[in-house]
């Protein structure tokens, strides 16, 4: 027999207190049985291997995006980082490359999407960081730029719910809501209002998986989620000056 | 007998625990790796000299983010200058900093597939929690302060 609370292997018979870390085992023993989690399916993508590649990544993706509350509600908060991990880079990557090729498209018709935003040295470098060889680069390394994505929002965001005091569950249940939160990169696929559309149900996703991964109230999770948007910038600064560029430069066009 | 080490007051349950998690994420090596990454990204690409801000909050108010310097902290750290990180960004560079040993814990424990775990009381989760949000709003003063 082992303590439930730090694991030691316990001599029999044993006393009521731990001889390892002292904690009293009746209640420890009572207080495992009441915190344990209850036992989640696995999520159709984690469950690949049965109903097919194709099938459990669109089944996934339907889920999330229709149904988040059930999805999160049902994801298992352990069992590897692999499988979401997955899911948030080809997901994420097919958003980002939609969302490059758009703007190309977009930026054709209408200018730079930075054009009106920043001082002299950012309209010089424009022309390099919205060239044709900048979309090729993106597409290269759109899965790297996407898994640092996934872990760095994690990061912001558990950090955040801990100083909330939401982080009831481990890094692994944040992580895996920030992945399966990715889906709504597939609404890029929709022409100019995409983007947008896809960012703000970004977040709703956000606050819905995490409220249900970490068994915390919605407001909870919303902080969690909206906070660093406010008090940080570096994850949401390329997508700001990307919207609020487009925003000044069809603003301009329109004058 | 367990080899986690363990803080405890003179009674009760401990305030905290460090142990080793059987099957565990080891999230210390894997957040250094990605800071290792961004670290030399930083410094052989000098992301830290861009002649022009990417922070859309200092772009909007004119006061850097709680997390305005950390490029050039990544970028200080790539080159072996603590001192100058912590000038930077003090908070991400104290952060990128405790990394290591953690990354080093979870390193060694790899081999025998496991990771370092740190189990907090309730007392101590408060207090960590209560210094989290001091050490952030303290480093974004110094931030507005050294006009980062």
């Amino acid at each position: 027999m082992t303590c439930p609370t730090c694991g030691a292997a316990l001599p029999e018979p044993h006393g009521r207190f731990c001889p390892s870390c002292g904690a009293d085992l009746e209640t420890a023993a009572l207080e495992s049985v009441l915190t344990r989690p209850q036992a989640r399916p696995r999520t159709p993508w984690e469950d690949r291997g049965r109903i097919g590649f194709v099938a459990a990544l669109v089944e996934t993706t339907q889920r999330v995006l229709t149904k988040p509350s059930d999805f999160f509600a049902s994801m298992p908060v352990v069992g590897g980082i692999g499988s979401p991990l997955l899911y948030g880079i080809l997901v994420g990557t097919l958003g980002v490359v939609v969302a490059a090729l758009y703007r190309e498209v977009f930026q054709a018709l209408v200018g730079s999407t930075f054009a009106g935003l920043g001082g002299a040295e950012l309209r010089r470098v424009v022309p390099i960081m919205m060239g044709g060889m900048s979309v090729v680069l993106q597409f290269v390394f759109a899965p790297v730029f996407v898994t640092l994505g996934l872990f760095i929002v994690t990061v912001i965001v558990h950090v955040f719910l801990l100083m909330l005091g939401g982080a009831r569950r481990g890094f692994e249940a944040t992580f895996r809501v920030i992945c399966y939160s990715e889906a709504a990169a597939v609404i890029n696929v929709i022409p100019l209002c995409g983007g947008v559309v896809s960012g703000v149900y970004y977040l709703v996703l956000g606050i819905i998986g995490l409220s249900a991964a970490h068994g915390i109230g919605k407001g909870t999770a919303a902080a969690a989620v909206l906070l660093p948007l406010v008090v940080l910038c570096c994850c949401c600064a390329g997508a700001g000056l990307l919207f609020f560029g487009s925003l000044a430069s069809v603003l301009r066009q329109m004058k | 007998m367990s080899a986690d080490a363990a803080a405890t007051l003179s009674a009760g349950r401990p305030l905290f625990r460090l142990k080793t998690v059987p099957g565990g994420l080891p999230l210390g090596a894997i957040l250094a790796g990605m800071g290792a990454l961004a670290a030399a990204a930083v410094g052989i690409l000098h992301l830290d000299a861009l002649p022009f801000t990417v922070c859309f909050f200092k772009l909007a108010t004119g006061f850097p983010c709680a997390t305005c310097g950390t490029t050039r902290a990544l970028g200080r750290l790539f080159h072996g200058d603590l001192a100058g990180a912590l000038g930077m960004n003090p908070l991400a560079a104290a952060g990128a900093m405790a990394l290591l040993p953690w990354a080093a814990a979870d390193l060694l424990l790899m081999t025998r597939r496991k990771a370092l775990g740190v189990e907090l009381g309730p007392a101590a989760a408060r207090a960590a929690r209560v210094a989290l949000v001091a050490a952030v709003v303290v480093n974004w003063a110094y931030l507005v302060a050294a006009g980062r």
